[in-house]
């Protein structure tokens, strides 16, 4: 197996010359990077971007676990997790579970991950199935498995409830086929092999989840909610005096200001473990509207416009905190 | 509410031309709704003619020799930090590290008020694990930028408040606003800015209304306000020769500095017409056109959803090389003169509701006063 790098793209070779394409360079996408570090260019200082330092790290994982046996799943992998790092502004916990720590790729992949976002790790889990009861329910954005180490369908569960909806979990086998204990996980539809080394990348949906049948509750998050769900509340019912009678004080719109304010730091604080990562902008959209509410108050005959949107940014705000904390 | 000595400092000496720009409007507009003083501090860069636009605000010229502008202008804070409650910035630049820093550890209470004038492409390129850069854009009190769009991407990387804060209008300084009647209008397509420029994309703009102009049912001219490239003009010239006939509808007017007779163009506008690759925001030229009444027809900049209001008050073409769809979209909007008509007046309404720059200042008013009461810009702590 060779490894090639090219300017736009990255090869696998095998021994009879057949090439494998592993990636294509990303195009730059403003909205899409939203890692610290820059994609592909840098306004301000000469650095290594985030490709650079891939197709960098992607030639150490070759040097250092080249004739290991699971070199081309490890690559695989590394272009899989690559979007997952450069997704968003989420600090990113991935997890592992079986990966010979000897080889030397976890620590590739976690220095990838520290380089596209401070903080972010690829964490190797000793294997041991006990040790994911020390991870908090849904706080990582994948899960990689090596299923030629794992012997149970339980495991595998442990490892999808750590995992954020929306997030991914990863099987790799070196023996091309999924063994049948693990057969009834759903969705394994999406599989990436060359030779026998095969990768299969699940998403987390609702029914992979169900399946899964974890527990949740992050202790350490209970307060801040509980902040946060009783300032919503003292908007609810803000808003739904405001509806019954547009014309309420305007120390009341002042008041709703206040408490989005407030809300919107504790969703900051709570950020690295939203499922919904707009929730601090649609807080703000409707703060911005309470406040156009309280201007319009002072200087306008009529607010009926600002009074509408309010109104609909409410609702999507209500929506999605109630879909959020529930 | 408390009243507050507002310091500019800008990142370069400053230009006579950009005193009527969102960078000295905006603190100015602030500073006439709950400021007690105004100063504007920079080395002297020519005559400041615009200044007459203005009132009760001081200009503090630093000393040119030796020192560098920034170096001038942190050594000014280092002396009057006290008198400063809001200190205004303009632009996410790494000029403005060290004065920050001097400013907070000196007046921890003081605000600063980032505007960042931004674009997608210079926001996701900012060094932000550079940890005095990342200080900086953390430790300012108030950020804001000028589109939605960029707001909402700046919140989830910056994990932080972002104010939306348009470059707005400020009606005293276009009386001529006020007086704007649809029955003056013309059927005169405009377009203000530098004609030419890889920026503003002017050929797509000349090459669409081309294509558009054999479906015209009525007369439509195009005037294409603003200083010219030399490659435009070699573009321009080889059109006049090539489409004469339409060419007879095409006035290029070069630069307008006298802003009376740039105001009679957007009087007498129904359409503006924008064909930029990138602004940073909303381009001081929409505001002052839509102001007037006119229709907005614009490639999807960051700002184009605000600037029409998510397409009810104008029209957005998504891609800005594409100018079969742009002339499609221009012509539907010279014939729909209904449209046009009930626009004048609801995006009056929309500027005067969202762009007013009085309003803009009383939002502002709202942050300083939270800002002031001990919460930070929202940074999460890690």
């Amino acid at each position: 197996m060779k490894l090639k790098i090219e300017k736009e793209k990255i090869l696998l070779e095998d021994e009879n010359g057949i090439s494998y394409v592993l990636m294509q360079k990303p195009e730059i996408e403003d909205y899409h990077n939203l890692s610290k570090r820059p994609l592909v260019v840098n306004y301000h200082k000469e650095e290594e971007t985030i490709w650079t330092r891939f197709g960098r790290l992607l030639s150490g994982l070759w040097e250092t676990c080249g004739k290991s046996g699971y070199f081309a799943c490890y690559a695989i992998l590394f272009a899989e997790l690559y979007p997952i790092f450069t997704d968003n502004s989420q600090m990113k916990n991935i997890i592992c579970y079986g990966m010979d720590e000897a080889d030397g790729a976890t620590a590739i992949f976690h220095n990838f991950a520290d380089f596209t976002q401070e903080g972010s790790s690829f964490i190797a889990l000793p294997a041991t199935s006990f040790v994911f009861s020390a991870v908090l329910n849904k706080s990582c954005q994948a899960a990689v498995v090596c299923l030629d180490a794992v012997l149970e369908l339980r495991t595998v569960c442990d490892a999808v409830s750590k995992i954020k909806k929306g997030g991914r979990l990863f099987l790799y086998t070196k023996n091309g086929e999924i063994p049948a204990v693990f057969s009834a996980l759903p969705g394994l539809t999406e599989k990436r092999a060359l030779g026998s080394w095969a990768v299969w990348s699940i998403p987390i949906g609702e029914e992979i989840m169900a399946f899964a049948r974890e527990n949740d509750a992050d202790a350490a998050v209970v307060p801040q909610v509980s902040r946060l769900y009783s300032a919503f509340e003292e908007l609810e019912n803000l808003m739904e005096a405001a509806e019954q009678c547009v014309q309420i004080p305007p120390q009341a719109y002042l008041r709703a200001v206040e408490l989005l304010w407030e809300m919107e730091e504790i969703l900051f604080c709570l950020y690295n473990i939203l499922d919904n990562p707009e929730l601090p902008v649609l807080a703000n959209a409707l703060r911005e509207a309470a406040m156009d509410c309280y201007i319009g108050s002072f200087h306008r005959d009529e607010i009926r416009d600002y009074f509408d949107r309010m109104r609909q940014e409410n609702a999507i705000f209500a929506e999605a905190v109630r879909a959020e904390f529930g | 509410m408390k009243r507050c000595n507002i310091c500019v400092i800008p990142a370069y000496p400053l230009e006579n031309v950009q005193l009527l720009k969102d960078r000295i409007v905006i603190p100015y507009v602030c500073y006439k709704h709950f400021g007690s003083s105004m100063t504007i501090v920079t080395q002297k860069n020519g005559e400041y003619p615009y200044l007459d636009y203005f009132q009760g605000i001081s200009l503090v010229f630093l000393p040119c020799s030796e020192k560098s502008h920034m170096q001038a202008a942190e050594q000014y804070v280092e002396q009057n930090y006290a008198d400063i409650d809001m200190l205004f910035l303009f632009g996410a630049r790494l000029e403005y590290i060290e004065i920050a820093r001097i400013y907070k550890s000196l007046n921890p209470a003081g605000i600063i008020y980032l505007k960042l004038d931004a674009n997608a492409g210079w926001m996701n390129a900012l060094p932000l694990e550079d940890e005095t850069y990342a200080d900086f854009l953390y430790g300012a009190d108030i950020v804001s930028c000028e589109s939605r769009r960029l707001q909402s991407f700046l919140i989830k990387k910056w994990k932080r408040r972002i104010e939306y804060v348009p470059n707005g209008v400020y009606y005293p300084f276009y009386p001529s606003m006020c007086m704007c009647r649809y029955e003056e209008k013309e059927n005169l397509i405009l377009t203000v800015g530098r004609i030419g420029s890889a920026q503003k994309n002017s050929h797509v703009l000349l090459y669409a209304y081309a294509m558009a102009f054999p479906f015209f049912k009525e007369n439509w001219k195009l005037v294409m306000v603003g200083s010219i490239t030399p490659e435009f003009q070699e573009l321009y010239d080889a059109f006049c020769k090539e489409f004469p006939e339409i060419s007879a509808h095409i006035r290029l007017t070069g630069q307008i500095n006298d802003r009376e007779r740039l105001c009679s163009y957007y009087r007498k506008a129904k359409i503006f017409a924008l064909t930029s690759q990138m602004e940073g925001g909303c381009p001081n030229v929409f505001v002052e056109a839509a102001g007037h009444g006119c229709t907005v027809i614009t490639t999807n900049i960051d700002a184009a959803p605000d600037m029409t209001d998510n397409g009810r008050l104008g029209r957005i073409v998504d891609d800005f090389k594409d100018i079969p769809t742009y002339a499609r979209a221009l012509s539907g909007l010279c014939e729909d003169k209904a449209y046009l008509e009930r626009n004048f007046y609801d995006m009056r309404t929309y500027i005067e509701e969202y762009f007013n720059d009085d309003h803009i200042a009383e939002r502002l008013h709202i942050l300083f006063e939270l800002s002031g009461s001990g919460q930070n810009g929202g940074r999460v702590e890690t």
